[in-house]
This record gives structure tokens, sequence and C-alpha cells, in this order.
């Protein structure tokens, strides 16, 4: 079988074009853990506390996420909660009581939650003020 | 006879007013607000302590070692939480609200605590003696479930005053003891502090 030299170059062509949508495919496949900002839920002006990082594991079945936060300084009563979601996005174990902020205004610290349950898989940071 | 027409003019108005005014409501609003909303009305023990304390104590219990090392779940009587405060609070509420969210869990079960154990020991009495029930449906005595631990604790505060300042600061803490060994299994406490200022 010959080829010639405009239908070889077209054949590569070709090739490149679909390793780079695979590539893309793949990239965008292995993107799909959501940032803080998608895992934290703000109700009412809370741009005083700041979200440094979230982490999450299951220790006997059970969820525990943390998430590290700086509160600029403020005179809000900025509250929290943990929200736990299933493996098919619902919300279980209904909602947690609001817990007032236990860091202080112009302080660093953890919020830290461990599901009810074994249902919950992932986690959403809800945060409010008054 | 335009004085009288005038004079009934008016006292219709009067007695229309009366009656619109007897008539638009004049009772407090009300409105249902988020019952798990921060509430911080005043610095007695409150709403928020209750879930908050209920909360931290039941997620830190499911983090034991008693817990998670157990194959099966762990069988938990409840005592009374001593009130060593000095306003009322409630604390089989407290107790109470921490035992539902460890049964939800499905990581611990409980059996009956002290102040049910008479309502328990009654209703054994009356399937088994009052001659009324069924063999095959009657739950027979003697086959009750000990519990291996059991959870007890206690509520104290420090309040300080001043004209125009009042701090209260809460501690719960909560003891899970081994009833055969006496051991203490597992301890935890959770601080809460309110400050109220004019």
């Amino acid at each position: 079988m010959h080829f010639n030299k405009s239908s070889n170059h077209m054949l590569t062509k070709s090739f490149l074009k679909l390793c780079l949508v695979s590539t893309v495919v793949l990239i965008s496949a292995c993107n799909s853990t959501p940032t803080i900002d998608e895992m934290t839920v703000r109700m009412r002006n809370t741009e005083e506390v700041k979200i440094l990082d979230m982490r999450s594991i299951k220790v006997n079945s059970l969820l525990k996420a943390e998430a590290t936060i700086v509160v600029k300084s403020t005179k809000k009563a900025i509250s929290y909660r943990f929200m736990w979601i299933d493996k098919n996005a619902f919300q279980v174990y209904g909602d947690e009581a609001w817990k007032p902020l236990p860091v202080g205004s112009g302080q660093s610290g953890v919020l830290f939650g461990i599901a009810p349950g074994p249902a919950a898989e992932t986690f959403r940071l809800e945060l409010s003020s008054d | 006879m335009l004085t009288f027409k005038r004079v009934c003019f008016i006292s219709t108005l009067c007695v229309l007013a009366l009656t619109v005014g007897c008539a638009s409501p004049s009772g407090p609003s009300v409105r249902y607000g988020d019952s798990k909303g921060v509430e911080t009305v005043n610095t007695d023990f409150g709403s928020t302590d209750l879930q908050t304390i209920a909360e931290s104590m039941a997620r830190s219990l499911l983090d034991s070692r008693v817990v998670i090392d157990s194959r099966e779940p762990p069988r938990v009587t409840v005592y009374d939480v001593k009130n060593k405060t000095s306003e009322y609070i409630d604390t089989s509420a407290i107790t109470a609200k921490i035992r539902s969210q460890l049964t939800r869990s499905g990581r611990v079960r409980f059996t009956v605590s002290t102040s049910e154990m008479q309502n328990q020991v009654d209703e054994l009495k009356r399937q088994n003696q009052s001659g009324l029930y069924s063999a095959q449906t009657q739950t027979r005595m003697g086959n009750m479930n000990g519990a291996k631990y059991r959870v007890e604790g206690f509520i104290g505060s420090i309040v300080k005053q001043t004209k125009d300042v009042k701090d209260v600061f809460y501690n719960f803490h909560l003891s899970l003891i081994n009833n055969e060994t006496g051991d203490i299994e597992w301890e935890d406490e959770k601080e809460i502090r309110k400050t109220a200022s004019r």
C-alpha cells in the first residue's frame, strides 16, 4: 500500500487532532474535584471568612471533614455548619444546627465535622452572618 | 332638621371609627424562625448551646476507639447529666439529643436508661403477669440486654458580671465508663463562652 505525500500529511494531521481531543477529554475528566468555592455555600455577606483549604476522609465509614479558615477583623456574628451529601447528591441527615464560628476576629483556625452516619459521601460548608 | 341630620352623620362616623379601631390587630406578631439558627437573646443556656454540645459530643464519641474498634455497635446506657450551674437546665434534653444522634449513626446501641426503667418493668409485668397476652406473642422476662458502657457527665458554669458586661463560661463534660471494669474509656468536654454587654 502506497500513500502519496499529501495523504500522509493528512493522516498525521488527523492523528494529531485525535491525540489533542483525547488529551483534553482526559484532563477534563481528571479535573472533576470540586474547588473550595464549589464546596462552600455562603449565605448573606461572609467575605470576611477566607477558606484556605478543605479535606475529608472516611474513617470507619464515617466522613470526617475539615476546613482551615482565616477570619478578617469583623464585628459580624458569623456562623457555620456542614451539609452532608450522599452518593446520589442528595442531602442526608437533615440540617445541622448553625454554630458560632469558633475562630475569633483576625485569627485562623480549623472547622471540624463528622457525618452523623455512613451515607454521607461528600459535604458542603455553609457560612452565614447575622 | 339639618342639625339633627348632622348629628346622626357624626354619630355614625364615630361608631364606624370605633368598630374599625377595635377590629384592628393589637396582639403580638407571631412568626416561625429557623430552629437551627444561632440564638443570642441573652447569656442563659439556650437552644444553640444545647445543639452545639449534643453535636460535638456525639461526633466525638463516634470518633472514639471504643466505637471505631467495636465489631458490633457497643451497648450503652445513659445516666443523667448533673447540672452544676446556678441556672435551671433540663439536662435530659442534652442527653436525649446526644442519644438520638448516636442512634441515628447506627454505630451505638442504647438500652433503657435508669429513668426509663420503670416503664420497661411495668410493660414486662403487664405482658407476663396480667394473663391477657398469648404465650406466642408475649415478651419474656429475663431477656433484657445489659449495657457494657454507661455515659455520664456534668455541666458547670462560671459567671462574671459587672454593671455593663456579663460573661458566662459553660463547661460540659461527658464520660463513657466500662460497667464491668470501671475504666473510663472515653471522655470529652465542650466549652462555650457567652458575653453580653450594654
